[in-house]
């Protein structure tokens, strides 16, 4: 009983910092894509930046918190691309 | 009965999932949502998805907008301050280059999609954009549906417009 209170106190000091509407679970959610959405592109910015710099895919990996594999499947054919486009420009 | 139905829905199921991914990709997204299906749907050569939309008012340029719109927003209630919200909602188009298409679609779509050919299968029809357009009209939450708030559209005209469509063809 008394945990239970102290977690619904600790979750309605979190939910008053939070910016969404806590009693429209719809347009919290739609925030949360919205960030996801972000969160993507910051993603993509910031490996570009990393491969720029010369960093490996163990490397860039190890900083995202992924496998090797899941770095280099999210990100590699973009970045092939992208080089590629760089070249053109030349 | 058309003896090439399957043929064309074949043909047709090709277009909305390589267009759907490519207009995912231009608006910035690596897989489709049902909001790309959509718009695929209005894209199609069979007209019916664009003039069901355009029954209850809305075009693709307003779909794109809205959605825009709705990541901006979301953004906004997220926290962050609406003019940095709105510059950073701005799509980027995503190049990956020369990927083999693979008709990754997300969860959203896929559902979409399958509901969408279970109406055409039901009424023994070619598969068509207003297919689509219906099972949209009956999409609860997610990105898409609240697109189709945001541009004021009524669900259950939007239905009878798709449903329209089809019983003209």
């Amino acid at each position: 009983m008394c945990q239970l209170q102290l977690t619904s106190g600790a979750h309605d000091a979190y939910a008053a910092r939070m910016p969404t509407t806590p009693d429209d679970p719809a347009a919290a959610i739609a925030a949360v894509i919205g960030l996801r959405r972000l969160a993507d592109r910051m993603e993509r910015e910031a490996v570009e930046r990393a491969v720029d710099e010369g960093w490996t895919w163990q490397q860039i990996a190890q900083a995202l918190g992924v496998t090797r594999q899941a770095a280099h499947k999210r990100h590699a054919a973009r970045l092939r691309a992208r080089s590629r486009h760089t070249e053109e420009d030349r | 009965m058309n003896p090439f139905k399957a043929l064309d829905d074949m043909r047709t199921i090709k277009q909305l999932l390589t267009e759907s991914e490519r207009i995912a990709r231009d608006l910035g997204e690596r897989e489709p949502g049902a909001e790309h299906l959509l718009l695929s749907a209005m894209a199609l050569p069979d007209g019916s998805g664009a003039r069901a939309m355009a029954t209850v008012g809305a075009d693709a340029d307003a779909v794109r907008s809205a959605l825009v719109a709705e990541q901006a927003d979301a953004l906004v209630s997220a926290g962050m301050p609406r003019e940095r919200a709105e510059a950073l909602a701005v799509p980027e188009p995503l190049d990956d280059g020369d990927r083999p298409r693979i008709y990754a679609a997300g969860p959203t779509a896929r559902e979409v999609f399958r509901a969408a050919g279970d109406r055409a299968r039901a009424s023994k029809q070619r598969l068509a954009g207003a297919h689509v357009v219906a099972a949209i009209a009956d999409v609860e939450h997610g990105t898409v549906a609240r697109v189709l708030d945001r541009l004021g559209v009524d669900r259950q005209r939007l239905s009878e417009a798709a449903r329209a469509e089809l019983t003209a063809s």
